[in-house]
């Protein structure tokens, strides 16, 4: 066997923190072979990225402290000159970062990144032997009309084309090692499955060895041979792909494992798991906040209020009974200012959507970015005037209602977004957030409005003692529990969930999901849950729409719509959403490579 | 003298307007005790008299002269400053103190002849004397002058209006309105050097009026009107460089036609003269100090913080002087706001003003010295009397007391104090006149009001006056040339109390004042005129409504490089056509 | 490209008016309601103990009695089409743009403006080369050695710089510099650059140092705080992880990024300052632009006032044109839509 081009031995590092220093990575080793590829998969803290950094040397002139050795292609990283890292850098190990927005310079072409790249290292080569690599490179990674994208700006490009092209950046000097840092997450779907695919040809065509680092199991299930777990600096389970998902030994990989969305569970499934799990006496595992909310939950029951009470014996919605909202034929054009003669041209965001949706139930609609269905939730709403059609809520017509008349609505309808932060205002204690809904629909008995809220934060998972705390205090989980405690708080019978959980990790986007369900159980609500990720939709919907380009092309039961789709797009977005077998990912990833080259032969 | 004359006088002579008017620069808080004192040589004296010719000679202004164009100016400074490129019919001689006011010849071969009946004064000039371009000067130059600068008032506006209310020229409307200069007949000119001109009424100190750059001689064919200024014709030693665009940088250059034997004055010491405008105040001084520069020429004196580099070191003091400027600060009580009807009660202000409190809210000594009457004393006919004056000039408590017991109210009364709000010093003297009075039980509210209102709108309204109860007014007083009727007629006459734009703030109109400025207007004797100017002073003293406090002093700064420096009288400032350099 | 300058040319002709409006209004209007009758404004444009006749004359011939929009009128048909000035013995042509005549020293503005143009224009190109350079070299040493002893003395000089006024530090200077060591010439010497380019620099270098200081201290500021910025970037990240020396990482892709925004804050800068630096010239006695509408300011010269003010807004205009252009030529973001 070849020496391995990657050797990582008792890495740590620490960080100088207010509190004295942060060990973010704590004796970490692994190999990556020649042609290798190793799957680096942790939660938010877990210290993947900063091991990854650590790999390219990127630690150097910050205050961390790296110790341990790193051997990337026979250099010790760790003790080479700044100047022989920076000879690697690109050229031994080439990193491919998330973010593509953030991560290209916004003021140069492409072309010109990419050109960068390869100069440094070749300082021999001509201008035009350089951009001809470019061109190449970018060919490689799928970008059509190479020669002439070479020289756009980065925001002239898709995300997904922007991802395409750092990873062009980083295969400009053909190196030893691609390390890959979460280079999926801000993608759709399908762009998703493209991507890891096109990194799994690359390897396969190059010889490549791969590290991909990312915080979604299934990302990585289809693309690598080992895979390490990591939780808060260590190494907790490694092996081989297929065995660590098929069978997870360390407890921090089950729960992971368990809280991956499931694309192939279905809600009833869920929701039975869910209501035995409640019903169960509380575990030790299950921790301080389900006891919490269990204890809430059984003094509403206690006091009896109506719509609180009786939700373990919630019945099926029925068809028969009216539809609590109706959308008809809804349609929102945007104008689009056009070039340099500033002509508009009409663009429908929502184009003729319609569908209805009863009391206790859950609609989930699901789309790519630019598929319309925020915009959607924005006009249930009233957010925004819808162009045209039709929305009627309780037998009323709401489309056109002066905004007056809306205040009253507003009570009943709640909003969830996906960045609960930027949705808090950082001056205003969460108490106060909570509560002012209270205050504007006239309750003055601030001890009441108090008493209120601190329930509702315990209900949610939270403490009570938490209420005269500031925004900043709280986790991105914790923070989407204020967010949903805000929304709760005026009892809505519609709750509009837009992308709420897709800003978390895994574990925290299970518990927050959970919670939205016993939740809904509890005061009977009844949910739009907006997102793109396929599995987190199913999971939660008694009812899926598929939203593309303003249109829904498939609005049904979510088992039937998962499993026997009648929509070509819905099948493309279904091939294209990671699994978390292996086995099948690989399968998965053959009807993608078929269906490219139907298309392409068509 | 007729009734229509003294109209005339006290509607037009608004004259006494302050030649020096800009009272600005002088006086500062800082001045210190009243035992500071510098140099003072070039008051009484030549200082470094020398024959030296050459160099160039380099003027400093922080702002700009009204206009470079002699008959179309005001200020004091251009007055002495035009002597270098304007000369006049007479002009002030240069010599130190009181000889330097009396007017000789200069274009002129003598002083004005008046005709029997007084209307009719003759001027005749040199022979051989020559404008810049070799071209002779004649009679016809100086009377178009005079018609451009006081018959054209929507162009040439800035000068005064004297030859136009004196002369006798019916509805002459100016040479840019009426082509031919025949029309003018307040001027005649029989041949081509004698003038004459012919007065509505007697003017007994019309040589003065000669004094004025009005006289200085205009080429017609030179003229033009408000753009003059940028290319004036010489008539004396200097010339203009080239043409001149204002606010730039001012160059004159020696005049080779001028004959010096034609000159009373010795006027062409430097090669070059420049002139540098809109110079910042401190900077100038700093420069003046060191030698960059050699004159302000706006003649104001130091600023604050030169000023007290200079009292703070011998050296600087040596080279420095404090002369009057001529400008005379005091309040008027005005006798028709009660209680003043009541003399009694106006001498209990006069009696209780601390007038060294007041000097000390100008500056000290060095801003000013206590006036005790209402001449300033380089004026002739001035006497150093000190009527209502007291001990120390600090106030009488027992003669105030009297006073407020004998008009009837001997625990004091209220009423105003009226001052400009935007001169600092005036608004600080009026405070020291409020807490030397309240202690006397007289209370008084300080009222200001904007100093370019003032005179038109409010202290110049007598209805105002009275419907306000301003019954002390501060103000302060200069005259256009340095005689008694130049300095009082405008303050005291009884005939010049206008509704509006008044300067007789004490509302005066005693029948023996008036009868005594009329009648010096056509006294020829100066030694008389001196006498009844002296008995005007007394009388409006006499009249309680008068409370003289300083005699402002400026602080002014002579560089050791020139020479021939002296403090003319006549234009209470260093005489700059005296002006040489040191050369080494 | 060329449509969007020309409409913004267009929305600055449109700007330029509203301004001569409200200088305007502010001249014309504001001393009638405080009372001042027209005889009351006339008497501020002779000489100080004016005859009636004069009065009468010189409201005359100012149009003191019209309507503001008549004279408003007059004014904006002298800047398109010239007009002409009695001066007594001729007429006077003065030809587009005029932009009147002085009240005070009969004088036509647009000459005395063209003439103070020069001063102020070397001084703000002196002062902005200085401050450019020093303040964004700061304020960049700064932010890649933050925290250090060198980084801590620009601030706080910095600090000094923001907060001293020029008329402070230029007097100082002054007194330093120019009089207890004569190195520089004093206040007041302006030499024009075509006469003694030497001169032209020598006098200039205390002025320019003068406001560049207070400059360069903002700059050093905004510098410093935009490179903290942006040296934290992901792309900054990318960029070193190309392996690009650290120099290329900085200069390429940190100053570039860095300095963009500074632009559009420059050319407004620069754009004032070119319609004048009041408390430079006053403290340095230099003959340009804003002494000039100072001592206007305080003569109550509306033409002159006009003249500078429309100077200055034009000035303003074109920076921030030629600026935005610039704009959308560092950041090809701008570009869309534009």
């Amino acid at each position: 066997m070849t020496d391995p081009v990657v050797s990582v031995n008792d890495l740590r590092i620490t960080f100088p923190t207010l509190e004295g220093r942060l060990t973010a990575v704590d004796g970490v080793s692994f190999e990556v072979p020649a042609g290798g590829a190793v799957g680096i998969v942790g939660e938010s803290g877990s210290g993947k990225s900063a091991t990854s950094l650590a790999l390219m040397g990127l630690h150097r002139g910050t205050n961390a402290e790296v110790t341990g050795d790193i051997t990337v292609t026979g250099t010790n990283i760790n003790t080479a000159s700044d100047h022989r890292v920076r000879d690697m850098r690109g050229n031994d190990i080439a990193m491919v970062f998330q973010d593509p927005m953030s991560s290209l310079h916004p003021q140069y072409t492409i072309g010109n990144q990419l050109i960068e790249a390869f100069k440094v290292h070749r300082p021999g080569s001509s201008v035009a032997d350089a951009r001809k690599r470019a061109v190449e490179s970018l060919d490689r990674v799928g970008i059509p009309n190479a020669a002439q994208r070479i020289n756009s700006y980065p925001h002239e490009f898709s995300g997904g084309m922007r991802q395409r092209a750092l990873i062009a950046m980083g295969l400009m000097c053909e190196p030893t090692v691609l390390l890959a840092d979460e280079i999926t997450t801000a993608l759709d779907v399908t762009v998703q499955a493209q991507i890891l695919d096109l990194l799994d040809d690359l390897r396969s065509d190059l010889g490549m060895s791969l590290i991909l680092v990312s915080h979604d199991l299934a990302v990585v299930a289809g693309s690598v041979d080992e895979v390490l777990v990591m939780q808060t600096g260590s190494i907790v389970e490694r092996g081989d792909v297929r065995d660590v998902l098929s069978s997870p030994e360390h407890p921090y990989t089950k729960t992971l494992l368990a809280a991956v969305p499931r694309v192939d569970v279905s809600r009833a499934q869920r929701r039975a798991q869910v209501r035995e799990e409640r019903r169960q006496p509380i575990s030790e595992e299950q921790g301080e906040q389900a006891k919490r909310a269990q204890r809430a939950r059984r003094r509403a029951d206690a006091e009896g209020d109506a719509r609180l009470g009786g939700a373990a014996a919630k019945p099926e919605k029925s068809e028969a009974d009216a539809p609590l909202l109706s959308v008809r034929n809804a349609r929102m054009r945007f104008k689009v200012r056009g070039g340099l003669l500033g002509g508009a041209s009409d663009f429908y965001a929502v184009d003729d959507v319609s569908f209805d949706l009863y009391q206790g139930e859950t609609l989930g609609i699901v789309g790519e970015s630019g598929s319309g269905k925020s915009t959607l939730s924005r006009m249930v709403t009233r957010l925004l005037n819808p162009t045209s059609g039709q929305i009627v809520f309780e037998g009323r017509d709401i489309t056109r209602l002066p905004e007056r008349k809306l205040r009253p609505l507003r009570r009943d309808i709640q909003m969830i977004f996906q960045n609960p932060y930027s949705s808090l205002n950082p001056r205003v204690t969460i108490g106060d957030s909570i509560g002012a809904g209270l205050r504007v629909q006239g309750e003055n008995d601030t001890k009441q409005i108090q008493r209120k809220v601190q329930e509702l934060l315990e209900r949610v998972g939270l403490e009570a003692s938490h209420y005269n705390r500031f925004p900043h205090a709280f986790s991105g989980g914790q923070r989407q529990r204020i967010a949903i405690a805000r929304a709760l708080i005026l009892r809505p019978k519609l709750v509009i969930c837009d992308e709420p959980v897709s800003a978390l990790d895994v574990s925290t986007q299970d518990q927050v999901l959970r919670l939205l369900d016993e939740l809904q159980d509890d005061f009977d609500l009844t949910y739009i849950f907006v997102a793109h990720d396929l599995a987190v939709v199913r999971q939660v919907s008694d009812r899926v729409a598929v939203m593309r380009k303003g249109e829904v092309v498939e609005l049904d039961h979510s088992d039937t719509v998962y499993e026997s789709p009648r929509h070509d797009y819905t099948r493309e977005l279904l091939t294209a959403a990671p699994v978390l077998d292996p086995v099948e990912a690989r399968k998965h990833r053959a009807q993608r490579a078929e269906l490219r080259r139907q298309s392409t032969a068509a | 003298m007729s009734k229509k004359w003294l109209g005339l006088a006290a509607a037009g002579i608004s004259a006494a307007m302050v030649l020096t008017a800009c009272g600005g620069g002088g006086g500062n808080d800082d001045g210190g005790g009243s035992d500071i004192s510098v140099d003072d040589s070039a008051i009484s004296s030549v200082v470094d008299e020398s024959a030296e010719k050459g160099g160039t000679l380099k003027y400093a202004h922080s702002d700009q002269f009204d206009s470079l164009d002699p008959g179309n100016t005001y200020y004091a400074a251009n007055w002495d400053f035009t002597r270098y490129y304007a000369r006049t019919l007479v002009t002030y001689p240069q010599k130190p103190g009181q000889k330097g006011q009396e007017p000789v010849p200069d274009l002129a071969t003598d002083l004005g002849e008046v005709s029997d009946d007084g209307l009719t004064w003759t001027y005749t000039l040199k022979k051989d004397l020559k404008f810049q371009d070799g071209s002779d000067i004649t009679s016809e130059d100086v009377k178009y002058a005079i018609a451009r600068s006081n018959f054209a008032p929507e162009s040439l506006n800035k000068g005064p209006n004297y030859f136009f209310q004196l002369l006798e020229s019916g509805d002459y409307e100016g040479p840019y309105k009426d082509d031919n200069l025949d029309n003018f007949e307040g001027v005649t000119t029989p041949d081509d050097r004698t003038i004459e001109f012919h007065l509505k009424e007697p003017f007994a100190e019309f040589d003065y009026l000669a004094a004025m750059p009005q006289t200085a001689p205009v080429p017609a064919d030179a003229d033009t009107g408000t753009q003059y200024q940028t290319d004036v014709v010489s008539s004396g030693p200097y010339q203009f460089k080239g043409e001149w665009t204002p606010g730039q940088q001012l160059t004159l250059v020696r005049n080779e036609e001028y004959d010096p034997e034609t000159d009373p004055l010795t006027r062409n010491r430097p090669d070059e003269v420049q002139v540098k405008f809109k110079q910042e105040e401190n900077d100038r001084d700093k420069r003046l100090i060191n030698g960059d520069l050699h004159v302000d020429v706006a003649g104001l004196g130091v600023e604050a913080s030169a000023r007290q580099d200079i009292l703070r070191n011998d050296d600087l003091k040596a080279n420095a002087d404090n002369p009057q400027t001529g400008f005379l600060l005091y309040f008027a009580i005005n006798p028709n706001v009660k209680p003043f009807d009541d003399k009694a009660c106006r001498e209990a202000i006069l009696y209780g003003a601390d007038k060294t409190a007041m000097q000390g809210a100008w500056g000290g000594s060095i801003a000013g010295d206590i006036a005790t009457n209402m001449l300033p004393p380089s004026i002739p006919g001035y006497k150093d009397t000190a009527p209502y004056g007291t001990e120390g000039q600090t106030g009488s408590k027992k003669k105030t007391e009297a006073a407020l017991e004998e008009c009837g109210m001997p625990d004091g009364f209220s009423t105003n104090i009226s001052y400009r709000s935007d001169r600092d010093k005036e608004k600080k003297a009026a405070e020291a006149l409020q807490q030397s009075l309240q202690q006397y039980g007289i209370k008084t509210d300080l009222k200001g009001y904007p100093a370019g209102t003032y005179t038109s709108e409010q202290a110049g309204s007598p209805e105002f006056v009275k419907r306000e109860e301003l019954g002390i007014i501060a103000y302060g007083w200069g005259a256009d040339w340095p005689s008694g009727y130049g300095f009082m007629s405008q303050i005291m006459h009884g005939d010049s109390i206008k509704d509006a734009g008044n300067s007789n703030l004490s509302e005066l109109d005693d029948p023996e004042v008036n009868k005594l400025l009329d009648k010096s207007a056509t006294t020829d004797d100066p030694s008389s005129r001196e006498q009844m100017y002296s008995d005007v002073n007394a009388l409006a003293m006499e009249s309680a409504t008068f409370l003289p406090y300083l005699n402002q002093k400026a602080l002014l700064y002579r560089p050791e490089s020139l020479s021939n420096v002296y403090f003319s009288e006549a234009y209470k400032m260093y005489d700059y056509s005296a002006l040489g350099l040191e050369q080494n | 490209m060329i449509r969007y300058i020309l409409r913004r040319l267009a929305a600055g002709v449109v700007l330029l008016l509203v301004v001569t409006m409200v200088v305007f209004a502010i001249f014309f209007l504001v001393p009638r309601l405080a009372g001042i009758d027209s005889d009351g404004l006339a008497a501020r444009y002779v000489g100080k103990s004016p005859s009636p006749e004069a009065i009468a004359a010189v409201k005359e011939r100012l149009n003191l009695d019209e309507p503001i929009t008549v004279q408003y009128g007059e004014f904006v048909s002298g800047l398109v089409m010239g007009t002409e000035y009695d001066s007594g013995t001729d007429v006077i042509h003065c030809d587009a743009p005029c932009f009147g005549y002085s009240f005070k020293t009969n004088t036509e503005v647009w000459p005395q403006l063209v003439d103070r143009l020069p001063v102020t224009g070397s001084l703000a190109i002196g002062a902005a080369v200085i401050w450019v350079v020093a303040g964004v070299s700061i304020g960049v040493l700064s932010a890649l050695r933050r925290g250090s002893l060198l980084d801590r003395a620009a601030m706080i000089t910095a600090l000094a710089g923001v907060s001293l006024p020029i008329f402070f530090t230029g007097l100082v200077s002054l007194a330093l510099l120019s009089y207890y060591w004569p190195i520089f010439p004093p206040g007041g010497s302006y030499t024009g650059i075509t006469e003694n380019p030497l001169a032209w620099a020598h006098a200039l270098v205390l002025p320019w140092v003068t406001l560049a200081f207070l400059y360069a201290a903002m700059y050093a500021r905004l510098t410093r705080a935009g490179m903290l910025d942006t040296m934290g970037e992901d792309f900054i990240r990318t960029a070193r992880a190309k392996g690009l020396p650290e120099r290329t990482v900085v200069t390429k892709h940190g100053l570039r990024a860095a300095l963009t925004p500074i632009i559009t804050i420059f050319g407004l800068d620069f754009g004032l300052m070119l319609g004048g630096a009041v408390l430079t010239e006053s403290t340095f006695s230099l003959p340009g632009l804003g002494k000039f509408a100072v001592d206007a300011i305080r003569g109550n010269d509306l033409p002159v006032v006009l003249g500078v003010t429309m100077l200055t807004a034009a000035f303003v205009v074109v920076c921030n044109l030629i600026v935005d252009v610039l704009y959308a030529w560092v950041d090809p973001r701008v570009r869309v839509g534009a």
